[in-house]
């Protein structure tokens, strides 16, 4: 690695890129829930609106019968496909939003899709908690231990999506159609992805396709946790590691070749 | 005194980006040749500074003034030549760029040290000293949006001004506001250039404070086309540039 790439990866552990990060991110927040009458209740409501609907339709059309306690499935995977979903597009606009600044400040630019992906980690943790609580009130699940290792699984998630967003964003200015094309490529994936029917209803064929699903990678071993209240086999371990590593050099690789002269396409 | 820039033959190239994408329409839809996209901001600059030295670029919009800025500052990458820039550099350009309106007059003195990679520099004390200087008193707990546009100048340049670089970039900063607040700002920023190594601003020669700068530069469409005394600087400007009369101009 050269010194400037070094330098370029050196910025993610000061401790004041951070700090700028969460910054940008309470920004957005304030941004997001101006004049708002329920504010940051939105997190929480969105997606228990999204679960009812579900909960009550998807049983009506697919053989779901077998899957016990699916209201706690839907409960778990929503809000998780939210954030997936909710960053990617964010990012996307993150660089070309911020344009004007990136041009006269002295800032590192992969600040902002950093605090798209923090801001969006910090609505999925409300919008889990608050139904996850919901659904413990309704005897839907207990607590048990295995959600303390919920983070520990949801730390080389957030370092994928840090990695994908920041070449997501950049890569926005020069293909303005990536903010579409991210939309519709979410929407093919939500129903690529065990996120409203379980794995069990797949076929085995489609299990082993569904393997080398990115998105299924990553929701897997997090529903593994909350649902099935197990721990993630070893071999979903490793592919979520691996993935993090492909998301890691693919997206700085990105970075690399964007970044230098993004700002004239701003 | 520290600080040095030099810049070699520099070339700098924007990018129309609606004519890129209708060329890219019309490439893929009638299979039409593509046509170039370019722009050029900077053709072969070459310029030093070295400390001690107050630089005023003169020249229209457009001519590549604040270009030149944003390549010494590191805004715009080079896409020929060498850049080379010792020291320090705060580059004010457009104070206030990413004030957020939503946010506290106090949020965005952290918000304006967090823009200019300085967050390390922000401490209550310095906070204060923003507040004491902007004189918003306790305006300051108040959201930005409800800040008249005098305000919101008010906090943009006291945020910015308490730095202490190697080179300062100024890029038509004014300050704006009541006259005492303005006097205060003038006074302010008088000093500061006086204590920096190297000061670089841009102006369309109106800019009162070039007559503390020792060498003039003008510029037109991306290149230099004379560095000499300011009077005769100017004259040219007026006179070629601007097709102006020649009296007056120049005092």
């Amino acid at each position: 690695m050269s010194t400037a790439t070094l330098r370029q990866f050196g910025v993610f552990f000061n401790p004041y890129y951070w700090q700028t990060a969460i910054l940008i991110a309470r920004n957005g927040l304030a941004r997001q829930y101006r004049n708002s009458y329920l504010g940051k209740l939105w997190a929480m409501l969105q997606p228990f609106t999204m679960a009812m609907v579900y909960t009550t339709i998807m049983p009506m059309i697919m053989k779901l019968s077998s899957v016990s306690n699916y209201a706690l499935y839907i409960i778990v995977s929503l809000p998780l496909w939210g954030f997936f979903s909710g960053v990617m597009i964010a990012s996307s606009n993150s660089i070309l939003a911020n344009g004007e600044t990136l041009k006269r400040c002295m800032i590192s630019s992969t600040v902002f899709p950093v605090a798209d992906v923090l801001r969006g980690s910090y609505m999925l943790g409300l919008s889990f908690c608050s139904m996850y609580a919901v659904a413990l009130v309704l005897g839907y699940t207990s607590i048990t231990w295995h959600l303390l290792l919920m983070p520990v699984y949801f730390l080389p998630v957030l370092v994928i999506m840090l990695s994908v967003c920041i070449a997501i964003a950049f890569i926005a200015p020069y293909i303005r159609d990536i903010g579409e094309l991210v939309v519709m490529g979410m929407t093919i994936a939500f129903w690529l992805t065990p996120v409203v029917y379980t794995p069990a209803v797949l076929s085995p064929n489609a299990m082993n396709i569904m393997m080398w699903n990115p998105f299924f990678i990553m929701i897997h071993p997090l529903q593994t946790l909350a649902y099935d209240h197990a721990i993630p086999d070893m071999a979903s371990l490793m592919r979520l590691l691996g993935l993090m590593c492909i998301a890691i050099v693919a997206g700085f690789s990105i970075f690399r070749i964007c970044r230098r002269n993004y700002v004239y396409y701003l | 005194m520290t600080g040095n820039i030099g810049l070699k033959d520099v070339f700098v190239w924007g990018v129309d980006t609606h004519a890129r994408a209708a060329s890219l329409r019309q490439w893929f839809v009638h299979r039409k040749a593509l046509t170039s996209h370019r722009i050029p901001i900077l053709q072969g600059v070459t310029f030093n500074a070295k400390p001690g030295d107050r630089i005023a670029i003169i020249g229209k919009n457009g001519s590549g003034k604040s270009s030149m800025l944003k390549v010494i500052s590191g805004n715009y990458p080079i896409h020929g030549g060498t850049r080379s820039v010792e020291g320090t550099v705060v580059p004010l350009i457009e104070m206030g760029a990413g004030f957020e309106n939503e946010m506290t007059g106090r949020y965005n003195i952290k918000l304006s040290y967090a823009y200019r990679g300085k967050l390390q520099d922000y401490s209550l004390a310095a906070e204060q000293r923003v507040i004491e200087f902007s004189e918003l008193g306790e305006k300051i707990d108040r959201p930005l949006k409800t800040y008249s546009s005098g305000m919101v100048a008010r906090l943009a340049f006291s945020s910015a001004i308490f730095q202490d670089p190697d080179i300062l970039l100024l890029d038509e900063v004014f300050a704006t506001g009541d006259a005492g607040f303005v006097e205060k700002a003038r006074h302010t920023l008088r000093d500061k250039v006086d204590k920096v190594s190297i000061t670089i601003m841009v102006s369309h020669a109106s800019n009162e404070f070039t007559d503390l700068c020792n060498r003039f530069i003008l510029m037109h469409e991306g290149r230099i086309l004379q560095e000499g005394p300011r009077e005769e600087i100017l004259n040219r400007y007026h006179n070629e540039i601007l097709h102006l009369p020649q009296e007056g101009h120049a005092a």
